[in-house]
């Protein structure tokens, strides 16, 4: 029964059609039954924002891809500066050692996941309370649409590819299986680090947002 | 003249025949009961309340709000009722839906 409260009580669903949510999982309701109820409010509810304000959600969706671009490409500066450290570390005999693989992508995953979370909390951060839980799911949903269509290609090719040369492209696949389900995530833990309280920074105010 | 006029849509139609059966009692919970109950699968109840928004709307339903319950996390309970307006639309739904049901040979187990 907390879970279901927190968990309501971050979307802020309409308070009568919470509690009802509530009333039914103290009444014998799985977890799976409230997910599944919970997921299509917001969708409803996304329904409607597109419906009645499709500029808010594309000034906040700008908000957060522009925001989640500059936090990266700021990380990856300093990371690149670690570079040189990070090739020592790995050059070994073996030159398709798993830790080029991983010294070449853990900064890029780093910075990416640092700049999506970013990316949620702000959006959270600046949206009406009534919106954020929509906003952040949209954000979400673009991220990983993004993932999908752009990583795409680097989870094919271990399959078309000779076996040998596949077995470390089948990693990367494998790191990429992986980054394409926790970056998109990181935009919704971003987004429940907001703290239920009036927002100091109102992006209604700052960008002409709302 | 032909006049452009609004239908009430099947789902829309459904609940406020599930607010007529359920008469004072009426509120998310036992309207999305009898449905699911009725359909035979899961009905959403954000879909529920968004049907309810739409009645609303056009003033063929109210609501009240009801008592806090600690059951519900202290939210209270909206409860719906069917206005006079919201009984005609019903009527002449089923009126028009009753004329074009009856007589087709498919819907008893003819061939069409």
């Amino acid at each position: 029964m907390l879970a279901t409260r927190w968990l309501l009580s971050r979307v802020r669903l309409d308070d009568p059609l919470a509690g009802d949510l509530e009333e039914q999982v103290g009444r014998g309701k799985s977890t799976l039954w409230l997910l599944r109820q919970v997921l299509f409010a917001l969708l409803v509810r996304t329904g409607g924002l597109f419906r009645d304000r499709p500029l808010t959600v594309v000034r906040f969706m700008s908000l957060g891809w522009g925001a989640a671009l500059v936090l990266q490409f700021l990380t990856i500066l300093l990371a690149r500066s670690a570079e040189p450290a990070l090739y020592r570390w790995a050059l070994l005999p073996d030159h398709l050692s798993v830790r080029i693989w991983w010294s070449a992508h853990t900064y890029l995953v780093v910075s990416g996941t640092c700049g999506l979370g970013f990316a949620g909390w702000l959006v959270a951060r600046t949206a009406a309370v009534e919106d954020r839980a929509v906003l952040v799911l949209g954000l979400f949903a673009s991220v990983l649409v993004w993932q999908l269509t752009g990583n795409f290609y680097w989870t094919a090719l271990p399959a078309i590819l000779p076996l040998h040369q596949g077995a470390w492209l089948a990693l990367d696949g494998w790191s990429t299986v992986v980054i394409l389900l926790f970056m998109p995530l990181s935009v919704v833990c971003g987004g429940l680090l907001v703290r239920d309280r009036t927002p100091s920074i109102r992006g209604d105010r700052l960008f002409g947002l709302r | 003249m032909i006049m452009s006029r609004e239908t009430l849509g099947n789902f829309e139609l459904m609940v406020l025949l599930a607010l007529i059966r359920l008469s004072d009692d009426a509120y998310g919970v036992p309207i999305a009961d009898v449905l699911t109950r009725t359909l035979g699968r899961d009905v959403a109840a954000a879909s529920v309340y968004a049907a309810l928004e739409r009645l609303a709307q056009n003033a063929f339903v109210t609501s009240r709000m009801g008592q806090s319950t600690p059951e519900r996390g202290g939210r209270a309970r909206r409860y719906f009722r069917i206005t006079e307006a919201g009984l005609r639309e019903v009527r002449v739904s089923q009126s028009a839906l009753t004329t074009l049901w009856s007589g087709l040979p498919v819907l008893k187990g003819e061939p069409a």
